[in-house]
């Protein structure tokens, strides 16, 4: 087939030796941000820009792509080992995936994370390289309305992410998004809850939030526990078992299809998808109870649906030259430094730069699980020093993470903070996931829901006279009432739940 | 149950504080949601729960959770927020370079209690390499601070 | 004894600027940068700085700090020490913005700084239509919109910004109403258009182009000539001088720089700039080159930029305290 040609194509033109360079240069890179916490690839490719002037403009855009996905490979890694996210797209591992830590199956954890990382990569490219141009196109449907039901229904997976009481989770999730609504409004221009604080202006970012709410109050929480410890006193065993692999095969089929779609979607980040991913899991699942206490499924969709969500991410730029968040908006500044003008036309006008990056994706990710394999046993060797040297270690990486996200202290100081508060979280048992949750869903349901009255003129039959934007509303609503039209006592359902609470 | 009260009564202030500030922003610009209308509708809704968990745990008088926390587990907290706060202030005086330095060997120190080779000697090695990758190769631009007037 | 007072005479004269200036620069300078890297600002800045270390035979380091809309950037710059070794590299409406809305703020850009160069209207503003719409000017659109008003949905950019703000300037130029629907940017303003969920855009013409070669949007004006696209007509030629929000990008020293640095800087900064390659090489990314140094000229400049933002209420500019 024709695209199956071009494709192999792009594979040997990534293949030859200066390319193949870059890309190990881009996918190790990728990795090593995607471990420390705070870094995010947005923040190393901002800091390797000044290379684009001089380097090749092939290589050097194969070096980029290949941080953004092999930043996905390494985020996993500390959730999983040290319950800190090196992304925010790696929150949702660490739940599950610490848990099988703890119970010393690190190595199957991480295993799986980088298999199903290998599976979603792999096959989201094959899905961008027949499927790019459609996807973008419909992709142009998803107007203000559509987006409010999109989010709409993805804040009822919320339902399905917490462990602990649903009305904690709720309250998190509304503290999330009352957080996200610090700084310029974005629909009028008033200043929210900023209190006059200058940095506040531009709200309260997710990466230091992240970072302090999982990275530091992990450290704050340890501080006594693991005081001179060694973390881990034995590993079990390194690979996954034969009936790990078994359970982790469907979550990682269903992680690849749910991300590759989710992430097409423009404007929709990474993170939306593991949590979708995860949700999805556990609502299919038997024995959903056993989430969050080490369940393999819980690694293994995120982890797919992330990688996959980030390949697929690249469409609406690569198709109709859309930057659609932070990251993609540095590549496209990267590709008008080299005078390529992505658009519509540019897989037409350049189609080895295009092909050659597919291309390199692919082999990107070969290199990328040969490389994170054996890396999983110096991983856990690094776990064996004390924590006390460890733990400084965290802090630093997770302040510099904080800082270089907008080049100011302010970041830091947000850091702390909701470290602190991270830690009151854990001691009162409060989960953050939910709060990160409304945290990014928050804001971008407001502004959907906004806008489109303003479409509308303040009628708010549009959400239901538009066809996507109307079946993602019933959609949220069936997800909703589900649980309770799944019982067919109705008042009984609702009498214990009160009576559990 | 104390523990719950309090709780309760943090939610339920910080949310009625919240809640006038949204109003003041405005719940409508003409016959759009303004600014405070989302906003508004949250702090309500964790007034709401705020109120229900706490008229619950009044009325079913749960049984203390966890112990409370003594010095010895609040103390390093302490210490180590502490340190990092200091470090974001001394940041743009002080440089990166020196900063680091300074904070790791804090914490070393006050709370790992190594000895002063120890100490010194894995604060110097992380300040120079961290700076070393993230400065000179990464080209980070971290704040000189103390460095910018030496060179 | 003596040796001391030796020390401490070389130590103050070391320390005297007017000593210092004499070789400068001797060290890396700081060209802080507002905005975001890989953005259009940043580039421009990336690219003179390269070729502006040559000239100036030194290290000039693009540090991009972003934080609270640039105003912690040109508070920075505003504190530094004024010798020549911290500029700030920034969109010149961005202070021009912070000056009008709040003119006792710590960064004012007529009372605590000093331009030294600027790039008159670097990059156009464009206002995109589709393809398949009858309205291919603004006498089109202006007439649209008296039939029914309100009824135009235009897709802007975030508050404050050039692209929301000639959207108002033009409402208020020819007594229409439109319909302004804030987004992110002009990427997020340009896909909503495909969709057809808004009439109109407004992008940057860098990120405009490729759609209008591929025939899927028209441009229906710019507010500066825009090198990419020479044949759109501006606001001004078709009726609304008033639309005048070009965006110039400027190199600001803290005021009160000696003159013989300012000099040497102004000096350096129109050789980067009139080197043939670098021109070419800022044209074809889509910037115009129009460099104003003379410092009566950048000082006109900059007073017509606050004069151009007095237009609006802090709240337009998105400054607004609570």
């Amino acid at each position: 087939m024709d695209t199956l040609h071009l494709l192999a194509q792009g594979i040997l033109t990534a293949a030859s030796p200066l390319n193949l360079l870059y890309g190990f240069l881009g996918v190790l890179l990728g990795t090593l941000v995607g471990v420390l916490p705070g870094l995010g690839p947005a923040g190393a490719i901002a800091l390797l820009l000044p290379l684009a002037l001089h380097a090749p403009p092939l290589a050097y855009l194969i070096m980029l792509f290949g941080i953004t996905y092999g930043a996905q490979y390494g985020g996993s890694t500390t959730s999983i080992l040290v319950n800190i996210p090196g992304e925010a797209s790696s929150v949702i591992t660490c739940i599950d995936g610490h848990a099988m830590a703890r119970q010393g199956r690190a190595g199957p954890a991480l295993g799986i994370a980088a298999f199903g990382s290998f599976i979603g990569g792999t096959l989201a490219i094959f899905g961008v390289a027949y499927l790019a141009p459609a996807l973008a196109e419909f992709g142009l449907h998803f107007g203000p309305p559509e987006y409010a039901g999109l989010m709409l229904f993805g804040l009822t997976a919320l339902v399905y992410l917490a462990h602990g009481p649903m009305d904690k989770a709720l309250l998190m999730a509304l503290f999330g998004s009352l957080l996200a609504s610090v700084g310029l409004d974005p629909v009028t221009g008033q200043q929210r809850f900023t209190f006059d604080i200058l940095v506040l202006r531009d709200g309260v970012g997710l990466t230091p939030v992240v970072i302090g709410l999982f990275g530091v109050s992990e450290v704050l929480v340890n501080l006594r526990a693991r005081a001179g410890e060694v973390f881990q006193k034995t590993i079990e065993r390194l690979l996954p078992t034969l009936q790990d692999w078994k359970d982790s095969a469907l979550p990682i089929t269903r992680g690849t299809i749910l991300g590759f779609f989710l992430g097409a979607i423009p404007g929709l980040n990474v993170v939306v998808a593991t949590f979708a991913a995860y949700a999805v899991e556990k609502k299919i699942s038997r024995h959903p109870e056993r989430f969050g206490r080490g369940a393999i499924e819980g690694v293994a969709a995120p982890e797919t649906a992330n990688n996959a969500a980030s390949c697929s991410g690249w469409i609406p730029l690569l198709s109709l030259g859309l930057p659609t968040g932070s990251v993609t908006s540095l590549i496209f500044g990267a590709l008008l430094i080299h005078g390529l003008a992505p658009g519509p036309l540019f897989i037409k006008n350049s189609p080895e730069i295009f092909w050659g990056v597919l291309g390199s994706m692919i082999i990107g990710n070969v290199l990328l699980i040969i490389l994170n394999l054996p890396l999983i046993g110096l991983w856990i060797k690094v776990l064996r020093v004390p924590y006390f040297f460890l733990f400084p270690l965290i802090l630093l990486f997770g302040i510099i993470g904080a800082y270089t996200t907008s080049g100011n202290t302010g970041d830091v100081v947000i850091m702390i903070i909701f470290g602190v508060v991270g830690y009151l979280m854990k001691r009162f048992a409060y989960e953050p996931t939910p709060m990160v949750l409304g945290l990014v869903i928050g804001p971008l349901l407001e502004t959907a829901i906004r806008r489109s009255m303003i479409m509308s003129k303040g009628h708010i039959g549009i959400f239901f006279q538009r066809p996507i934007a109307a079946f993602f509303m019933g959609a949220a609503l069936l997800m909703l009432l589900s649980p309770l039209l799944a019982r067919r006592r109705l008042g009984h359902e609702i009498i214990e739940k009160l009576g559990e609470q | 149950m104390k523990r719950e009260i309090i709780i309760g009564g943090f939610w339920l202030l910080l949310s009625f504080y919240l809640s006038v500030e949204s109003y003041r922003l405005g719940l409508s610009t003409g016959n759009r949601p303004g600014p405070g209308f989302f906003p508004f509708i949250a702090t309500i809704g964790i007034a709401l729960i705020a109120a229900g968990r706490l008229i619950n745990s009044i009325r079913k008088g749960s049984p203390e959770e966890n112990s409370e926390p003594d010095l010895g587990e609040v103390r390093p907290v302490v210490y180590v927020v502490a340190g990092m706060i200091t470090y974001a202030f001394l940041l743009n005086f002080l440089g990166f370079l020196f900063c680091t330095f300074l904070l790791v060997a804090f914490y070393l120190k006050v709370i790992a209690a190594r000895n002063w080779l120890v100490t010194l000697s894995f604060a110097a090695a992380v300040a120079l390499t961290s700076h070393l990758f993230f400065d000179v190769l990464l080209k980070a631009e971290l704040p000189r601070g103390l460095l910018g007037w030496l060179i | 004894m003596k040796f001391k007072l030796i020390v401490v005479a070389l130590a103050v004269f070391g320390w005297s600027p007017a000593l210092r200036g004499q070789n400068f620069p001797n060290r890396p300078i700081e060209l802080v940068v507002s905005s975001s890297p890989g953005g259009g600002v940043d580039l421009v800045f990336r690219l003179i700085a390269e070729d502006l270390a040559k000239n100036l035979k030194t290290q000039v380091n693009v540090a991009n700090q972003t934080a609270g809309a640039g105003a912690i950037a040109a508070e920075k710059v505003a504190a530094a020490r004024k010798d020549g070794y911290t500029l700030l590299g920034s969109l010149l409406g961005q202070v021009a913005t912070m000056t009008v809305a709040n003119p006792k703020a710590p960064a004012n850009l007529v009372r605590d700084f000093q331009p030294l160069a600027i790039l008159y209207g670097y990059a156009a503003v464009i206002m995109l239509g589709r393809a398949d719409s009858e309205i291919k000017t603004i006498k089109d659109l202006v007439a649209q919109a008296q039939k029914k008003p309100g009824d135009l949905i235009v897709g802007v950019g975030p508050p404050g910004t050039s692209l929301t703000l000639e959207v108002e300037l033009l409402k208020r130029a020819a007594k229409i109403d439109l319909t302004s629907l804030p987004f992110a940017g002009s990427a997020q303003a340009i896909t909503n258009l495909l969709g057809g969920h808004v009439n109109f855009a407004m992008a940057s013409d860098v990120a405009a182009q490729p759609h209008i070669k591929a025939g899927k949007l028209i441009g229906i004006a710019v507010d500066v000539e825009s090198a990419v696209l020479p044949d759109v007509p501006t606001f001004a030629k078709q009726g609304y001088p008033q639309v005048n929000l070009l965006a110039s990008v400027a190199f600001l020293a803290p005021k009160g720089l000696p003159d013989a640095i300012a000099k040497i800087l102004v000096e350096a900064i129109r050789k980067t700039v009139q080197e043939p390659k670098l021109r070419e090489n800022l044209k074809s990314r889509g910037y115009n080159v129009d460099l104003r140094t003379a410092a009566t000229d950048v000082d006109k400049l900059v007073k017509e930029e606050i004069d151009k933002y007095l237009r609006f209420t802090p709240e337009d500019l998105g400054w607004k305290t609570q």
